[in-house]
C-alpha cells in the first residue's frame, strides 16, 4: 500500500497538496473516495519510506567507507517484513547471489588515497591476502549480524596468529557465553597450535578434542551456513599473503619481537575463515552489529567508519596485522602507562572488512556526482518533500540517524559499473530506481539537508560545518546550503572567540573520595557500635578495593604473563568478587549495606576524577584517539568499577538499598531548582549541565538494577566460563517469542522503584521536561528487552512518544537548541536495538498540557552542552572530519595549544589562582551535604535581595543623574555641545553607580552572609562566610554588568531628557578582619622529654664514675620543663622527671658526697616547681597523743602500701602520714591531693636501693645526712616519713658497715633535726641510731 | 627540629650496617652511634635506633615463665661474685635483650603477677632487695628504648609535636579540629589534626595533618599508612604527614605520597603554604 503512495505521488497521480495534509494529520475531505490514503496507515506509510529511501541508495552507501551502518528499524515487525523483501529486490543489481542474505555487502570504492596503506599498493595488482586456512573454505564467515557484535575478527587473528606455546591467554570477553562447540570442556591448555589441521565444520560435533580455532570458527560459523556455498568464485586464486617482517614500518618492534619466536622470518598468518565471504550489512535491516563499535585504532587509520570493506585484500591483510600490532602496543602501553591514565580509550576490536567478492577485479573507475546530469529532478523533489514533511512532523524516531544518512549519501560516489546499471534501471522503472544514480542521490541528500539546516547549525561542531561547507557536491548541487553553513561557521568562531576562554572552571580536583560527614557517619547513624566499627572498616576496604580495580591489577592492564592484558580477566572478575563478598559480609546488616549503598552513591556523584591536563597530552598523543561511538548506553572506565562492583556483589540486599539510595538521590536532584532571578545563561547552562548529566548517570545505575535480576547470569557461571564485555547482550538480546510472553505476563503488574510515570507528568505540568526527560531516557536505556515491553513502562513510552510527536513538534516556547537537544536524545533511545519502536505506531490517547512558562523555556543548551550531554552526536561530525582526512591525507587530530606565559609572575599568579580554586572545591567538599545546601539557599537569597537593593539605589542615582542634568542643561543652552555632555555626565553617572553598587553588594552580602550562616550553621568556619560573599557578589557583579551596561539604565534617552528638562545618594563601609591572636612561641618552651633525657643519661654518667659536666643546667631545664606555664608538661612527666630528680640526687651524694650541697638549690628549685603546696609538718604539738602511735603497728601500717601507679596521678590515698594525720585545731590549710602524691617519692630516699647505691661511701652518708635535713627543713620529707622508712631499713639486713653508715647518718639527722624542733622524731631515730648500730650480724642472720 | 630533607637511602644503611653491628642494646652502644653520625640529629638517630631495636626485640624477646627463671638463674650465678656492678648489663649484652627487657623478663621470675613487675619497674626504690633494686635501676636507666621513663618520654615527645604543630597552626591562622573534637563529634577514625579549611603546601592539598614524632621508615610508614594515612584519606582527601625526625627518601617514590598525602619532616615554611583567602 504505501509503495502504491508513493509511486502515484512520483507519477503525479496523487495530488501533492493532499499527501502533504494527510502526512501532517489534517483532513483529507477534498480526495476523491477512491483514494488509496484512506486505507493507508500513517505509521506504515513512514516505515516503508524509509526503507524505500534505503534501498535506493545503498549501492551508493556502500562505497561510503566511513560511515557507521546506519540503523533503520522503524516500523512494525510486520512491515520489517516487508522492508526485507523490498530490499531483497533490490539489491538485486549488485549482489543477486546474496538474496538468501538479509544483510547486505556493503561495497567499497576502489580509492587508493583512502587509508594510508595503500599507497603502497601497485594499481590493478591483485593480491589476497590469505588469512584464513583453504581447508575452512566451507567455514567462510561472513560476520552475520548478531555474531559480529560478539566476536570479531581482529581477535580471531590474535589468536590464531600467535603460538600458542607461548603462556598467551587470549581474551575471551568477546565471545559469547558459551561455546557452541564444547562449552564445558574448553581448556586453553589442550589448545597446543593454533595452527594445527583444523576439524571440519562436518565432524565438529563428534570430535571433542577442540582447538581453539576450531571454536572460533565454529561461533562464526553458525551463521554462515546459508551463505557458505555461495563464496567460491575466488577461493583458488588466493595465495598466502607473504608479510615482511623486515619491513618495519609495518610491524613496529612488536612484530619483530614476534616474529623471533618463529621459526622462519617468514610470518605466517593462521588462517581463520572470516573474509572471503561477501561481507554484508543492510542498511535496512536493523542489526545489533550496526552498534559495533569502532575501534580507536581503526579510527587513527580513518578505518573505524568504514567496517565493511576493503578495497584491496592486501590493504586489508596489512591493516589488519597492524591493527593486531597496534592493539598489542595499546595493551603494553596500558600496562605500562606511567600516568595510569584511566580514561583511555577501550580497545574494541576493529572490524574486520570483508570486501565484496570480484570487486577488485573491476574496474576501479568511480563516479562522482555531478549537478548536471540530474534527472527526474522534479519527483526527486516529491520525496524529498515528503521527507521533509516526515521529518517536521518527528514522524521519524531519530532525526540523526537521518542526517547521517543524508551526509552518507553525499560523502559517498558510485562505481561506473553501478551507475550504469542504475542509469538503465532508471529508464525502465522510475519508481524502482530514481535515486539509484549517484547524482539523483545526492541532490536529493543535498537539498533533504537544506531542509533540516537548522538542525545541522546545531549539531554540528564548528569545523564540521566548515567541512560540510567546503563541500564541493553540496556548493555545487545547492549552493545556498554551503553558504549558510559557513555562515554558520563564522558565527560558531566568533562566538567561540568573544567567549572568555576561562571556562576552566570545571568540575576539577576531586580526588576521588567522599569526605566523611559527620551528620550522616558517625556513631549515631548506627544502630549499635559494632555496626559502626564494621562500617569504618568497610569504608576503607571499600576505597582499598577501588584503588586496587583502578591501579590496574583489577582493571584492565593487569593480565597475566606472556600474554599481556589479554588473560586473566577471569581471574580478576574472581578477585573482585572475592573482595566485594568479603566486604559485604564484614557487616551485613541491612544498616551497613544501606551506608555503603550511600556510600557508593555519593561516589558516583561526587568522585568523577577528571584527567588532569598532562594525562589528557599524554593519552592523546600515545593512544589513538578515541572517538567510540556512543550509540549504545555506555559505562565510562570509570563508572565500569560500580557497575561490576554491583554485579560480583551479588547481594540483594545490597542492590535494593543501592536502589533506594539512587532513587531518593534522583527524586532530589530532580527537584533542584536551578534558575532564579539573578542566575543569567551560562551560569544555568552550566549548572543545567552538571545536574543533568549527575542525574543521567545515577539513572543509568538505577536502570541497570533495576535490568540486572532479570538478565544477569550468575557470576560463578560468569566466572567459569569467562566474561563477556558488559552485558549488553543479555539487554538487548530479544528472548525466545514464548519466553517474552511468558515473562511479560507474569511481570506485567510490576512496578519501578520510583514513580516514573508520575513525574515524567509532574515534570510535564511543571515546565521540567528538560530535566525529568534526558534522566529517564538513560534509565530506560539500561532496561532489558522485556522490561521495556512491559504495561507500566509500556504508558511510559507511550507518554515520551507523546512529548516526541507532539511537544517537540512545533512548540515556540522552547529554544531551538533545547528542542533538537530533546529529540536527540529521544530519538537515541529510539533508536536503540532493544528498544520496542513498534509502540510507536500504537494509538496513543496520552493527552497532556505543557506547561508553557516553566523551566523549560530558558535557554538551557549551548553547543557544548549538547555534545556533552549527547556524545552520540560527534558520530556525524567524525564522520565529515575523517571523510575530509581521506582526501587530504593529514591528521585530524587537533590538539589546542595552551599558551604558557614567559612572564614567571603571572605564572605564579595563575598557578595560585588555580590552587585558590582548588582549595576552595576542596572545602566544599568537605562540608556537609547539608550545610553545602544551606549555603546554597544564602547565597541565593542574599542575592535575590541585594538586587532589590540594587533598584532602590538605582532609583536614587537616576534622580541624582537628572538633577545633574538639569543644571547642565541650566548651563548650555546650545544643543550640539549640550547632548555630548549631557552624555559624559550620564556616562560618568554610571560608572559612579556601578562601582557604588558593586562597593554596597559587597557590603550586603558580607554582612547579611554572615548574618545568616552565624545563625544557621553556627560553627562554620569563616571562609565558608567567604565563600558564599564571594558567590553571591560574583553573581551581583555579573548581575550588574549584565543589566546596567549602558546609560540607558539612567535615562532611557538623553536628548529627550535634555529636552524635557528645559524645565537627588551612599553606601556603607566594610569591615577590617580581626587580627590573629598572639600566640606563645612554643619553641621558647623547654622540653620535658629532652629534659628527662638530659637527667637520666647524667645520672647514667654518674653511675659509671664517668665524666659528667656540672647539672646545674640540666636541672634548670628539668624545672623549666616542670613550670605550670609549660604546655607541654603533663603530670605524669612531672611525676617522671620529679622522680628522676630524687634519684639523680642519690646518686649525686653517692658520687660526689658534699658537692650536692652546691646542687641543692637548683634541686629545690625544681622541687618547688613541681611540689609547691608542701604540708607543715606540725611536729611539736602533735608529738604527744601520737607518740603511743609511733609504734610501726598502727599508725603506719595503715598507710596505702605504695603507689599502684602513676599514670593516673591519683594518689591521694598513699598520702604520707603527714597527711593523714587528724588536722588538729591549729593545722594549716589542707593541702590537695596532688601534692601529697607527688611527694611520695621523697618519703622513699631512704630505701634497699638506694642504701646500695650509698654503699660503703662513708663521705656519701655525711652528705646523705645534709640533703635529707634539707629535705625535712624543707617540707619535702616528713619527719614521720622518715621514721617509717629508717624502721623499714633496719629490719633488713645489712652488713654491718652499712649499719654504721646509716646509723652515723641518722644520728646527724636526728641532732641536726632537734635543733629545729623535737620532739617524739628525734627521739624515736637517736633511738633507732643507738639500738642498731652495732647490731651483730648473727643476729640478724 | 631535623633538617628539611629526607634521610639519603645510603647513610640510612650505613647506620642500620653499624646498628648491626652493634654488641649491645644499652644506651652506651647508642651514644657511639649518635657520636659517629654527628651530622645526623640526635633526635633522628636515636628515633632510628628505636625502631632498629624495636625490630630486633620482636625477634629475642619472648614472654616466657621458663625463660624468666633462666634468666634468675644466671644472675644469681653472677651475683655471688664479688664484682656485681653491672651484673645486668653484662646479662642483657649476652642474651640479646634491651637491659629493660631483660630486668622486666628477671623481675616477671620474683613476682607474683605483671601488675607488680610493672610497679617495681616505675618505681625501683619499692624493690625490697637492695641488690636487685639497684641492678634494676641501672637496667633501666642504661637502656634507652624501653622502660617507664622511655615511655614517658616518647609521649612527651609526641606530645610536644603536636603542642607545637598546634600552634603553627594557629599563629597562622589556620583552623582545626583536634582529636578530641573529632571523636566527640563521632569520626570514626581520627587524624591529629583535621583542618576546618583546607591549605595547599607547595600546591598540594591538604585536609589533615598528621605528626608523627620519629623517624620514618618503611616499615614504620607501611604500617601508619594501612592503618591511618590511607583511612584518612578515604575520609577527609589528601593531607599532610610530618616526621619531625626525618624519613627515608625511598617513602616519596611510594605511590601514595604526592598523590595521597605529602611527607615533610618540619611545619612547612609560610612561603609555601597557601590558605584560602577570598579576595572582594
Amino acid at each position: 500500500m504505501p509503495e502504491t503512495i508513493i509511486q502515484s505521488a512520483l507519477s503525479g497521480k496523487l495530488d501533492w497538496d493532499l499527501l502533504s495534509k494527510w502526512l501532517n494529520n489534517e483532513s483529507i475531505e477534498a480526495a476523491p473516495e477512491d483514494c488509496i490514503l484512506f486505507y493507508s496507515n500513517r505509521n506504515e506509510f513512514v516505515g516503508f519510506f524509509l526503507s524505500y529511501l534505503r534501498n535506493q541508495t545503498e549501492n551508493v552507501l556502500q562505497t561510503n567507507s566511513n560511515a557507521l551502518p546506519i540503523p533503520q528499524h522503524q516500523g512494525t515487525p510486520e512491515k520489517s517484513l516487508v522492508q526485507r523483501k523490498h530490499h531483497r529486490s533490490a539489491s538485486e543489481p549488485t549482489c543477486d547471489s546474496d538474496i538468501s542474505n538479509d544483510s547486505l555487502a556493503v561495497k567499497s570504492d576502489r580509492k587508493t588515497q583512502e587509508s594510508p596503506n595503500r599507497e603502497r599498493r601497485k594499481p590493478g595488482r591483485r593480491v589476497k591476502t590469505k588469512l584464513f586456512p583453504e581447508d575452512k573454505k566451507e567455514h567462510n564467515i561472513s560476520l552475520s549480524s548478531d555474531e559480529s557484535r560478539i566476536s570479531t575478527g581482529v581477535e580471531r587473528l590474535v589468536l590464531s596468529s600467535t603460538p600458542l606455546k607461548t603462556t598467551f591467554k587470549p581474551d575471551y570477553s568477546n565471545l559469547p557465553s558459551s561455546s557452541p562447540v564444547t562449552p564445558h570442556s574448553r581448556s586453553f591448555k589442550k589448545c597446543e597450535r593454533c595452527d594445527a589441521p583444523r576439524i571440519s565444520r562436518h565432524s565438529r560435533s563428534q570430535e571433542k578434542s577442540v582447538s581453539l580455532a576450531d571454536y572460533l570458527v565454529n561461533v562464526q560459523s553458525k551463521s554462515s551456513k546459508k551463505r557458505r556455498s555461495k563464496n567460491t568464485s575466488n577461493d583458488d586464486s588466493e595465495a598466502k599473503m607473504d608479510l615482511d617482517l623486515s619491513n618495519l614500518e609495518i610491524f613496529p618492534e612488536i612484530s619483530t619481537r614476534k616474529s623471533s619466536s618463529l621459526k622462519s622470518d617468514r610470518r605466517r598468518i593462521n588462517p581463520t575463515n572470516i573474509d572471503r565471504s561477501k561481507k554484508s550489512y543492510s542498511l535496512n535491516s536493523f542489526t545489533p552489529e550496526a552498534f559495533q563499535q569502532p575501534s580507536p585504532l581503526a579510527l587513527e587509520e580513518n578505518l573505524a567508519f568504514k567496517p565493511k570493506l576493503q578495497p584491496k585484500e592486501l590493504s586489508k591483510g596489512i591493516e589488519v596485522e597492524r591493527n593486531i600490532l597496534k592493539q598489542e602496543k595499546q595493551k603494553l602501553m596500558e600496562k605500562f602507562n606511567v600516568l595510569n591514565t584511566t580514561l583511555s580509550p577501550k580497545v574494541t576490536t576493529p572490524q574486520i572488512k570483508v570486501s565484496q567478492k570480484d570487486l577488485s577485479e573491476r574496474n576501479l573507475s568511480c563516479v562522482e556526482a555531478d549537478q548536471s546530469k540530474i534527472a527526474f529532478i522534479e519527483k526527486i523533489d516529491i520525496l524529498i518533500d515528503i521527507y521533509n514533511v516526515l521529518l517536521k512532523n518527528n514522524l521519524i524516531l531519530s532525526i540523526n540517524t537521518e542526517i547521517y544518512f543524508l551526509i552518507t549519501i553525499l560523502l559517498s560516489k558510485q562505481l561506473d559499473e553501478d551507475y550504469r546499471i542504475s542509469k538503465s534501471q532508471l529508464q525502465m522503472n522510475l519508481y524502482e530506481s530514481i535515486l539509484k544514480p549517484i547524482h539523483n542521490s545526492t541532490y536529493f541528500a543535498v537539498k533533504s539537508l537544506w531542509n533540516q539546516r537548522s538542525v545541522l547549525d546545531v549539531i554540528l561542531d564548528k569545523n564540521s560545518l566548515k567541512i560540510l561547507g567546503e563541500n564541493k557536491k553540496v556548493r555545487s548541487f545547492y549552493p545556498d546550503l554551503a553558504k549558510f553553513l559557513l555562515n554558520s561557521y563564522g558565527l560558531k568562531r566568533e562566538a567561540e572567540s568573544n567567549s572568555d576562554r576561562s571556562k576552566t572552571s570545571e568540575s576539577r580536583g576531586s580526588n576521588g573520595m567522599v569526605c566523611f560527614n559527620h551528620e550522616t557517619d558517625n556513631a549515631e547513624n548506627f544502630p549499635s557500635i559494632l555496626s559502626f566499627q564494621n562500617f569504618k572498616k568497610q569504608r576503607d576496604m571499600f576505597f582499598e578495593i577501588l584503588r586496587w580495580y583502578s591501579s590496574g591489577d583489577g582493571g584492565g592492564g593487569g593480565g597475566g604473563g606472556g600474554g599481556g592484558g589479554v588473560g586473566g580477566v577471569g581471574g580478576v572478575g574472581a578477585a573482585l568478587r572475592t573482595r566485594t563478598r568479603t566486604l559485604l559480609a564484614l557487616g551485613a546488616g541491612a544498616p551497613n549495606h544501606a551506608h555503603l549503598a550511600a556510600l557508593l552513591t555519593r561516589m558516583l556523584l561526587d568522585a568523577p576524577a577528571p584527567e588532569s591536563k598532562l594525562s589528557k597530552l599524554q593519552r592523546r598523543l600515545t593512544c589513538p584517539s578515541a572517538t567510540e561511538s556512543h550509540r549504545l548506553p555506555h559505562f565510562s572506565d570509570k563508572e565500569m568499577f560500580y557497575k561490576e562492583f554491583i554485579m560480583h556483589a551479588e547481594n540483594e540486599s545490597f542492590r535494593v538499598h543501592l536502589k533506594d539510595a539512587l532513587a531518593s538521590e534522583i527524586l532530589a536532584l530532580d527537584a533542584t531548582g536551578i534558575s532564579n532571578e539573578s542566575s543569567n545563561g551560562s551560569d544555568l547552562t552550566r549548572e543545567y549541565l552538571l545536574l543533568s548529566k549527575k542525574l543521567c548517570l545515577l539513572s543509568k545505575f538505577l536502570g541497570y538494577l533495576t535490568s540486572l535480576p532479570y538478565v544477569q547470569i550468575s557470576v560463578d557461571i560468569l566466572l567459569k566460563r569467562g566474561p563477556l564485555p558488559g552485558n549488553k547482550e543479555e539487554i538487548f538480546a530479544a528472548p525466545k517469542e514464548k519466553v517474552l510472553e511468558n515473562d511479560i505476563a507474569l511481570r506485567n503488574y510490576s512496578q519501578p522503584t520510583i514513580d516514573l510515570n508520575g513525574i515524567l507528568r509532574a515534570a510535564i505540568d511543571n515546565g521540567r521536561m528538560t530535566i525529568t526527560v534526558p534522566w529517564l531516557v538513560h534509565y530506560l536505556s539500561m532496561l532489558d528487552y522485556t522490561t521495556l515491553r512491559l504495561n507500566y513502562y509500556q504508558n511510559l513510552l507511550n507518554l515520551l512518544f507523546g512529548i516526541y510527536e507532539k511537544t517537540l513538534k512545533c512548540n515556540t516556547f522552547m529554544k531551538k537548541n533545547t528542542i533538537i537537544y530533546m529529540k536527540s536524545i529521544l530519538g537515541w533511545l529510539f533508536d536503540l536495538p532493544h528498544f520496542p519502536q513498534e509502540f510507536f505506531n500504537h494509538k496513543r490517547d496520552v493527552t497532556f498540557s505543557v506547561a508553557r512558562k516553566g523551566f523549560d523555556s530558558c535557554d538551557l543548551v549551548d553547543e557544548s552542552t549538547l555534545f556533552e550531554l549527547c556524545p552520540f552526536l560527534r558520530d556525524v561530525n567524525v564522520l565529515l572530519s575523517t571523510s575530509r582526512v581521506n582526501h587530504e591525507k593529514e591528521s585530524f587530530r587537533h590538539i589546542t595549544p595552551v599558551s604558557l606565559t614567559l612572564n614567571t609572575e603571572d605564572r605564579i599568579r595563575n598557578k595560585e589562582k588555580e590552587l585558590q580554586a582548588r582549595l576552595e572545591e576542596e572545602l566544599l567538599r568537605s562540608q556537609p551535604s547539608s550545610s553545602r545546601r544551606v549555603l546554597e539557599l544564602v547565597w541565593e537569597r542574599v542575592c535575590s535581595a541585594a538586587v532589590r537593593d540594587l533598584a532602590a539605589a538605582l532609583a536614587g542615582a537616576r534622580g541624582e543623574a537628572r538633577a545633574a542634568a538639569a543644571g547642565l542643561v541650566a548651563q548650555h543652552a546650545d544643543r550640539d555641545t549640550l547632548i555630548p555632555l549631557l552624555r559624559a555626565m550620564y556616562a560618568e553617572h554610571l560608572d559612579k553607580l556601578r562601582s557604588e553598587a558593586l562597593e554596597s553588594c559587597k557590603t550586603i552580602a558580607r554582612s547579611r552572609i554572615s548574618a545568616a550562616l552565624t545563625a544557621l550553621l553556627p560553627n562554620s568556619p569563616t571562609q565558608l562566610h567567604a565563600v558564599a560573599t564571594r558567590t553571591c557578589y560574583n553573581r551581583l557583579s555579573k548581575w550588574i554588568n549584565d543589566h546596567w551596561t549602558t546609560t540607558a539604565v539612567l535615562c532611557r534617552n538623553i536628548e529627550q531628557e535634555a529636552w524635557s528638562l528645559r524645565v537627588s545618594p551612599d553606601s556603607p563601609p566594610a569591615q577590617v578582619a580581626p587580627p590573629p591572636p598572639n600566640l606563645p612561641n612554643l619553641r621558647d618552651l623547654c622540653s620535658p622529654a629532652a629534659a628527662l633525657i638530659a637527667l637520666k643519661e647524667h645520672i647514667c654518667l654518674l653511675l659509671e664514675d664517668a665524666e659528667a659536666p656540672p647539672p646545674a643546667g640540666v636541672l634548670r631545664a628539668c624545672a623549666a620543663s616542670c613550670a605550670p606555664h609549660n604546655v607541654f608538661t603533663r603530670p605524669p612527666t612531672q611525676r617522671a622527671i620529679l622522680q628522676l630528680s630524687i634519684d639523680f640526687c642519690i646518686v649525686y651524694v653517692s658520687r660526689k658526697t658534699m658537692k650536692i650541697l652546691e646542687v641543692l638549690p637548683d634541686l629545690h628549685e625544681l622541687w618547688n616547681t613541681c611540689c609547691p603546696d608542701r604540708p607543715h609538718h606540725d611536729e611539736g604539738p602533735e608529738s604527744p597523743e601520737r607518740r603511743p602511735d609511733l609504734s610501726p603497728t598502727d599508725d603506719y601500717d595503715d598507710r596505702a602500701p605504695t603507689p599502684q601507679s602513676d599514670d593516673d596521678g591519683k594518689t591521694g590515698e598513699v598520702n604520707g602520714p603527714v597527711v593523714e594525720r587528724p588536722p588538729p585545731a591549729a593545722s594549716p590549710p589542707e593541702p590537695g591531693p596532688p601534692e601529697a602524691g607527688a611527694l611520695a617519692p621523697f618519703a622513699r630516699v631512704l630505701c634497699a636501693r638506694n642504701v646500695h647505691v650509698l654503699g660503703r661511701r662513708a663521705g656519701a652518708w655525711a652528705a646523705l645526712a645534709h640533703v635529707l635535713l634539707f629535705l625535712l627543713t624543707e617540707r619535702y620529707l616528713a619527719p614521720g616519713a622518715l621514721a617509717e622508712t629508717c624502721l623499714a631499713l633496719y629490719s633488713q639486713a645489712w652488713p654491718q658497715d652499712v649499719l654504721t653508715n646509716l646509723s652515723t647518718c641518722m644520728k646527724t639527722v636526728s641532732s641536726g633535726w632537734s635543733s629545729s624542733s623535737g620532739g617524739k622524731f628525734t627521739l624515736f631515730l637517736d633511738f633507732l641510731a643507738d639500738y642498731c648500730n652495732d647490731m651483730d650480724v648473727e643476729i640478724i642472720e | 627540629m631535623s633538617e628539611n630533607k629526607p634521610m639519603s637511602l645510603k647513610l640510612y644503611k650505613a647506620i642500620v650496617k653499624d646498628f648491626n653491628k652493634m654488641t649491645s642494646f644499652s644506651r652506651k652502644a647508642e651514644n657511639e652511634l649518635k657520636k659517629k653520625y654527628k651530622e645526623v640529629p640526635s633526635p633522628t638517630i636515636s628515633s632510628i635506633i628505636s625502631l632498629l631495636v624495636q625490630r630486633s626485640m620482636k625477634q629475642s624477646y619472648r614472654k616466657s615463665p621458663v625463660i624468666s627463671s633462666k634468666y634468675f638463674e644466671l644472675y644469681e650465678e653472677l651475683m655471688k661474685d664479688q664484682n656485681k656492678e653491672d651484673v645486668i648489663l653484662k646479662l642483657a649484652d649476652s642474651q640479646g635483650l634491651s637491659p629493660a627487657l631483660f630486668v622486666r623478663s628477671l623481675l616477671q621470675n620474683v613476682c607474683s603477677d605483671s601488675a607488680e613487675v610493672k610497679k617495681y619497674l616505675k618505681d625501683t626504690t619499692l624493690i625490697e632487695n637492695s641488690d636487685l633494686a639497684y641492678q634494676v635501676f641501672l637496667g633501666i636507666m642504661n637502656d634507652n628504648q624501653y622502660g617507664p621513663y622511655v615511655d614517658i618520654i616518647k609521649q612527651s615527645i609526641g606530645l610536644e609535636y603536636e603542642l607545637q604543630l598546634e600552634n603553627e597552626l594557629r599563629m597562622m591562622n589556620i583552623s582545626f579540629s583536634d582529636e578530641n573534637l573529632l571523636r566527640l563529634r563521632g569520626y570514626d577514625k581520627t587524624p591529629d589534626f583535621k583542618l576546618d579549611v583546607p591549605i595547599a603546601v607547595d600546591g598540594f592539598i591538604v585536609n589533615w595533618i598528621e605528626s608523627k614524632a620519629l623517624f620514618g621508615n618503611e616499615e614504620n610508614h607501611l604500617g601508619y599508612m594501612k592503618d591511618q594515612l590511607l583511612c584518612y584519606w578515604n575520609r577527609f582527601g589528601p593531607g599532610l604527614v610530618i616526621y619531625w625526625f626525618g624519613y627515608l627518601e625511598t617513602l616519596d617514590s611510594t605511590p601514595e605520597v604526592n598523590n595521597m598525602f605529602i611527607l615533610r619532616t618540619t611545619f612547612p615554611e609560610k612561603t609555601s603554604i597557601t590558605q584560602y583567602k577570598i579576595d572582594l
